[in-house]
């Protein structure tokens, strides 16, 4: 199975124990990855904000090269691969985009858990756990880029989405219910008004909590770092330490398929979850 | 509701028309959005309040409210509406208008964030989190929020001390020559 690649740039950055895991257990199920070469921005949350020629144009460049290469895209980042589907959407059916970039619509643009929850990459990694995650109990969080807008990533259910939850389950987690699967973290304003994100962070963190769940598992690299970053401003405002690992699915595939050192991965977050783990007897 | 000072010169931001205009006509107010909205609770101008000024073609004191840039883009607002309205969707289109003249804006920090993080692309092709923050930071002088968290990810590898520089980048600024951003 082979596809092309589109890390971005979190996945460069803040995120980079998502690129390292998602390659590692692409490599491991038998995907094979093509990054795009030399791929820019797609824009993020800001094209959009300030410039719709912007917003269509900044992903367009790279479209055109997946459909010349043929290969199905992989995103694995929630934000890039929104960006990079209401792009095509919007050259597909505004002529004038199209006669500037001629993106025929030929190649599809898939999420990270799109590609990993397909029929054959699921049974695959059902069939190759072999360190299967009994005891963890984990919450999964998809975030607001994961489902919606759905008209444009065209989730399985924009309120109840259940990828991440049958990829956790063959993997043998215990995956717990809650109500805040696809509630906002804040992510977008992590940086211009933070006293609102901590509000928003410490509620699902709180909700996480109150659920017993041992993790918050997530694909979406804002919702990661916001989440994970901003636990020790949380504790300090609450009085209280928060604890949660906010670990990232591939990572956790890492681990149920073994033979991969994925300390290195959990070392790079701010609240590392190896403690738990390891205390669990999973690494 | 209108905020002293940040009032719109009639005629420079139009409100919706076209296709958008007929589909935030489809609103009856039943308040969905503004219920689902995660910032509601600090907003000046509910969701429900703004497709309603937007439909009577009075985006006045959407330009001039905070709830303008409050708002996540997290489209809890459009996956919930009963008629297919999504909130950041019609808010957009004002947004740009405001930016492209120069209009001011309460909550000015985030324009400045979205305008500064589009320019590091510009720069450099991809995003480059050093020259991103730095920029930020010296323009909102806040340069010791977040001073330990900025060292501890560049201790752990996720903050880079150079940009990486696309190969395309001539292409990239051929995009930003097409847009506002000229």
């Amino acid at each position: 199975m082979e596809y092309s690649y589109y890390p971005g740039c979190s996945l460069e950055g803040s995120a980079r124990e998502l690129n390292e895991s998602f390659r590692t257990v692409s490599k491991k199920l038998g995907v094979t990855l093509f990054e795009i070469p030399d791929w820019t921005c797609c824009g993020a949350s800001s094209a959009h904000m300030v410039d719709a020629y912007l917003e269509a144009a900044l992903p367009a460049k790279d479209l055109l090269t997946a459909e010349r290469i043929g290969k199905d895209v992989v995103a694995p980042c929630a934000g890039c691969h929104v960006r990079m589907k209401a792009a095509s959407r919007r050259i597909l059916e505004d002529a004038d985009l199209r006669a500037r970039f001629p993106f025929k619509g030929e190649i599809k643009v898939l999420s990270g858990l799109e590609m990993l929850h397909g029929q054959e990459i699921l049974s695959r990694i059902k069939s190759s756990t072999i360190k299967p995650l009994e005891g963890l109990r984990v919450v999964p969080y998809y975030g607001c880029l994961a489902v919606r807008p759905p008209e444009v990533v065209e989730p399985d259910s924009p309120e109840n989405p259940m990828q991440m939850d049958h990829i956790l389950e063959a993997i043998g987690a215990e995956v717990l219910t809650w109500p805040y699967k696809t509630d906002c973290c804040g992510g977008s304003m992590a940086l211009t008004r933070t006293d609102l994100v901590l509000k928003l962070s410490r509620k699902i963190l709180d909700m996480a909590l109150a659920v017993g769940a041992d993790a918050i598992v997530t694909m979406c690299p804002m919702c990661q770092a916001n989440l994970d970053t901003r636990q020790a401003d949380i504790s300090r405002q609450a009085g209280k330490a928060y604890q949660m690992p906010i670990l990232y699915v591939t990572e956790l595939i890492g681990v149920a398929l073994g033979g991969t050192d994925t300390r290195q991965w959990f070392a790079k977050h701010m609240v590392s979850g190896e403690n738990m783990l390891a205390g669990k007897g999973l690494i | 509701m209108q905020q002293a000072g940040y009032g719109v010169p009639a005629g420079q931001v139009t409100p919706p028309a076209g296709d958008l205009a007929s589909v935030i006509n489809q609103c009856y107010q039943c308040g969905k959005c503004s219920a689902g909205c995660p910032v509601a609770s600090e907003m000046d101008l509910l969701p429900h309040q703004m497709v309603r000024l937007a439909v009577l073609g009075d985006v006045a004191p959407i330009v001039a409210s905070k709830s303008i840039w409050l708002c996540l883009t997290c489209h809890t607002c459009g996956a919930r509406c009963p008629n297919g309205i999504d909130v950041p969707a019609l808010l957009d289109p004002i947004r740009h208008q405001v930016l492209k003249n120069n209009v001011s804006t309460q909550e000015s920090n985030v324009p400045l964030f979205h305008n500064t993080f589009l320019k590091t692309i510009r720069m450099f092709g991809r995003v480059h989190e050093l020259t991103l923050i730095g920029l930020y930071k010296w323009k909102t002088k806040t340069f010791f929020d977040d001073m330990d968290l900025g060292m501890q990810m560049f201790r752990k590898g996720k903050i880079h001390l150079l940009p990486h520089r696309s190969s395309h980048l001539s292409e990239v600024k051929e995009v930003f020559k097409q847009s506002s951003m000229k």
